[in-house]
C-alpha cells in the first residue's frame, strides 16, 4: 500500500490491485467518515477549514490503520470510528461559536457606533410597535372625518371684550345671508364645569352646542344619538358624553344611554356618546343643547365660538379674509368686540408651533445646563479631517435625535398609561405632565449622548477599550496626571487631566502614528477568533 | 496564567494525558476514554489559553512512513504550571494516567 503525496493526503489512499478486495469495506467506511467530516467542516470558519479537515482526516486515517494492524477491526470498532467522526460536529461548532471568540465579538460589537444606533432604534421601535402613540393622537392627529379644508372657526380675539354666546349666535345666523361663502354654521359656548357621576366628582369643560355642530365636524355618535333641532326646547337636560368622560365616569359601559348624573349640580340625562376626536376650541367632556342657559350669566366665564363651513369651490385663505370682514362688520358684533377667524389647519399649526417653541426651549435649557459638556465635545472633537468631522457630528445628531424622540414617546405613553389606569381615559392634565416628563427625559438623553460621544474615538467612533491612569495624584502640579483613553484600533488617545481646570494640562486628543500599529494593529495574532 | 487558572476535571485529564506523552487527539481519546466531541474542543480551548501548543509533523517524516502528517500537542510552561495546580487539586489524576500507561505496555 502506498500513501498519496498530496498535502490533503488522507482523503486519497492508493491501493495495489491485490489489496482491492480486502480493503473495499475499509474504503467504504473511510468514505462515510470523510463525508461526515466534510459536512462538519462547513461549520468551521473558512480560513481554518483546510487545516481543521487535515487534522481530522489524518486522525481517521491513523485510527483505521491502527485497527487493521492491531487486528481489532470489527463491526463494533467500525461503528466507534464513525461515532468518533460525528464528534467532529462538536469541534466544528466550537470553532464557529467558541465562547472566547463570541465574548470578544460581543464586547467589540457593544462598543461600535452601529450598536449604539441599533439600541436607540430598538428602544424606539419597542415603544412604537403595536401601541397607539398618545403624542400623535393628542397633538398631531387631525380629528376623524373632519373636512378641515372647508371649516373655519370664529372666536373672540385676544383684545376683544367678552360677548354673550346668545348674541354671537344671533349674529352667526345672519352671516350666511351676508356672504355667499358660508354654507352653514353652528355655535358653541364652553365653560369650566363640575361633573358628579358614579366615579365621583370631576372637573371638566362642558359646551352648549347647536344641533348642526357635530354634522359640520363630521363626527357621529358611537352610542345613542346627537342633538336635533327639537332638543333645544324639549330636551334641555339631554347631554352627549365625550369619549373621555364615558371612560372616566362610566367605564365604557355600553348601556349608558338613559342614565343620569349631575352637571354643575343639575341632573342631566345621557342621550349619546361621541368617538374620540379633538374639539377645535377646547377638550370638552359634556355637550348640552344650545338652548336657554340654565346657569346665571357670568361674564368672562363662558366662551362662545362659531364653526363655519365655507362653500366648496372657494379658496380657504381668501374665504377666511372675507369672512373676517363680514363677522367684524358693524351689523354683526358690538364695537368693542373683535372676532378672530381661524381655519382648523391654523389651530393645528398653533399647536405645532407651541410644541416647536417648547422643544426649542427645552433644547436651550439643555444647552445651558450642559454647556460645559458641549464645549468639551467641540474642543476634543475632530478638526483635522472633514470626513471625520462629518461622521462625528452626524453620529451625535442621529443618536441624540433618536433618544429625544424616544423620550418624547415614552413620556406620553407613560403618562397615558398611568392616567388610563386611574381614570380609564385621557385626561387634559396628562399632556402637561407628559411635557414635564419629556423635559426631564430629554435632559437625561442629551446628557448621556454627550458623555457617550466623549468616550468615543474621533476616527472610528468606537468606545475606548483601554483606560490608562498616568502620573500620581500627589504630584499633580509637577507632572501630567489623569487618564488616557486609548482607541483599540490605534487611531489615538484622549488625555483627560485629573483636574478639570489647569493651566499646564488640558483635555486633548492625540493621534497615534504608524509606529503604534505594531503594538495595536495585530491583536488577533495570539487569540483565535472565528 | 497557569497559577490562577482553575481547570475542570476533564480539562485537567486531557492536560495530564498530553503531559504523559500521548500527544495527538486519537491517543488522548484512547487513554482518557473521552469522546471526540469532548476531546477536540478541549484541545482547542487549551490551545487558546496557551496551556498547550500544537505543531504539525513534518511532511518529510510522514511521507517516509507512508502516512499523512499528524498534529501533535505539547504543554507550554503555563500548561505545566496549570497541570501542577490541577494535580494538587485532583489527587488521583496522576495515578490514573500512570495506571493507563502501564496497562498499555
Amino acid at each position: 500500500m502506498r500513501y498519496s503525496t498530496d498535502s490533503l493526503a488522507p482523503r486519497r489512499v492508493i491501493v495495489d490491485k491485490e489489496d482491492v478486495l480486502s480493503t473495499r469495506p475499509l474504503n467504504k467506511l473511510l468514505w462515510w467518515c470523510y463525508l461526515v467530516l466534510r459536512l462538519a467542516s462547513w461549520l468551521v470558519p473558512q480560513r481554518r477549514r483546510l487545516e481543521w479537515r487535515r487534522e481530522w482526516e489524518a486522525e481517521v486515517w491513523h485510527w483505521r490503520h491502527f485497527l487493521v494492524e492491531s487486528g481489532r477491526l470489527s463491526v463494533s470498532t467500525e461503528q466507534d470510528l464513525l461515532r468518533h467522526c460525528w464528534g467532529a460536529f462538536a469541534d466544528a461548532l466550537w470553532h464557529r461559536f467558541n465562547r472566547v471568540a463570541v465574548a470578544r465579538f460581543v464586547n467589540e460589537f457593544l462598543r461600535t457606533p452601529r450598536f449604539c444606533l441599533l439600541a436607540c432604534l430598538t428602544l424606539l421601535a419597542g415603544l412604537l410597535i403595536g401601541r397607539p402613540v398618545t403624542v400623535f393622537q393628542d397633538v398631531f392627529a387631525p380629528p376623524p372625518n373632519i373636512d378641515s379644508d372647508h371649516l373655519l372657526t370664529v372666536s373672540l380675539g385676544e383684545k376683544s371684550s367678552w360677548l354673550q354666546p346668545e348674541v354671537l349666535h344671533d349674529s352667526a345666523v345672519r352671516w350666511p345671508a351676508q356672504t355667499q361663502l358660508i354654507d352653514s354654521d353652528a355655535t358653541y359656548a364652553w365653560r369650566p364645569s363640575v361633573v358628579r357621576g358614579p366615579e365621583g366628582e370631576e372637573n371638566i369643560a362642558s359646551a352648549r352646542v347647536t344641533s348642526g355642530l357635530f354634522g359640520l365636524l363630521g363626527v357621529r355618535p358611537i352610542l345613542g344619538r346627537d342633538f336635533q333641532e327639537s332638543d333645544s326646547p324639549q330636551c334641555e337636560d339631554c347631554v352627549v358624553l365625550s369619549n373621555m368622560l364615558w371612560g372616566s365616569q362610566f367605564r365604557r359601559d355600553e348601556h349608558v344611554i338613559g342614565r343620569s348624573f349631575l352637571l354643575n349640580s343639575r341632573r342631566v340625562k345621557i342621550i349619546g356618546v361621541l368617538p374620540q376626536f379633538r374639539f377645535p376650541a377646547h377638550e370638552i367632556g359634556v355637550y348640552s343643547p344650545f338652548g336657554q342657559n340654565p346657569h346665571p350669566l357670568l361674564p368672562m366665564y363662558e366662551w362662545p365660538g362659531v364653526l363655519l363651513r365655507v362653500s366648496g369651490g372657494s379658496n380657504l385663505e381668501t374665504a377666511k379674509r372675507q369672512v373676517e370682514v363680514v363677522v367684524n362688520g358693524v351689523d354683526s358684533a358690538p364695537a368693542s368686540t373683535t372676532l378672530d377667524v381661524l381655519s382648523l389647519k391654523d389651530i393645528e399649526n398653533q399647536s405645532l408651533e407651541s410644541w416647536a417653541g417648547l422643544i426649542i426651549l427645552a433644547v436651550l435649557l439643555l444647552l445651558a445646563l450642559n454647556w460645559r459638556q458641549f464645549a468639551r465635545l467641540r474642543t476634543t472633537g475632530p478638526h483635522a479631517s472633514l470626513h471625520d468631522c462629518l461622521h462625528w457630528y452626524l453620529f451625535f445628531a442621529t443618536k441624540t435625535t433618536l433618544l429625544l424622540i424616544t423620550a418624547l414617546v415614552a413620556s406620553f405613553e407613560l403618562v397615558q398609561a398611568v392616567v388610563s389606569r386611574t381614570n380609564g381615559s385621557t385626561h387634559p392634565l396628562a399632556s402637561g405632565a407628559a411635557i414635564w416628563l419629556f423635559l426631564i427625559g430629554a435632559g437625561m438623553a442629551v446628557t448621556w449622548s454627550v458623555r457617550d460621544q466623549l468616550r468615543r474615538c474621533r476616527t472610528c467612533l468606537r468606545s475606548f477599550g483601554v483606560q490608562v491612569e498616568i502620573g500620581g495624584a500627589a504630584r499633580g502640579l509637577l507632572e501630567l496626571t489623569g487618564v488616557e483613553l486609548v482607541c483599540d484600533e490605534g487611531h489615538g488617545t484622549l488625555h483627560v487631566p485629573l483636574m478639570d481646570s489647569s493651566c499646564v494640562d488640558f483635555e486633548r486628543w492625540i493621534y497615534l502614528d504608524d509606529s503604534w500599529h505594531a503594538l495595536l494593529g495585530n491583536q488577533e495574532a495570539g487569540i483565535s477568533v472565528s | 496564567m497557569g497559577d490562577t487558572l482553575k481547570l475542570s476535571y476533564t480539562t485537567a485529564l486531557v492536560l495530564q494525558t498530553i503531559s504523559s506523552g500521548y500527544n495527538y487527539g486519537f491517543d488522548i481519546m484512547e487513554v482518557t476514554g473521552l469522546p471526540s466531541g469532548t476531546v477536540y474542543p478541549t484541545l482547542r480551548r487549551l490551545e487558546q489559553q496557551e496551556l498547550i501548543k500544537s505543531s504539525w509533523e513534518t511532511q518529510h517524516t510522514a511521507f517516509a512512513d507512508q502516512r499523512p502528517a499528524r498534529k501533535y500537542y505539547r504543554l507550554t510552561r503555563d500548561g505545566k504550571g496549570a497541570l501542577t495546580n490541577a494535580v494538587h487539586r485532583y489527587a488521583l489524576l496522576d495515578r490514573l494516567i500512570s495506571a493507563e500507561k502501564s496497562n498499555r505496555r
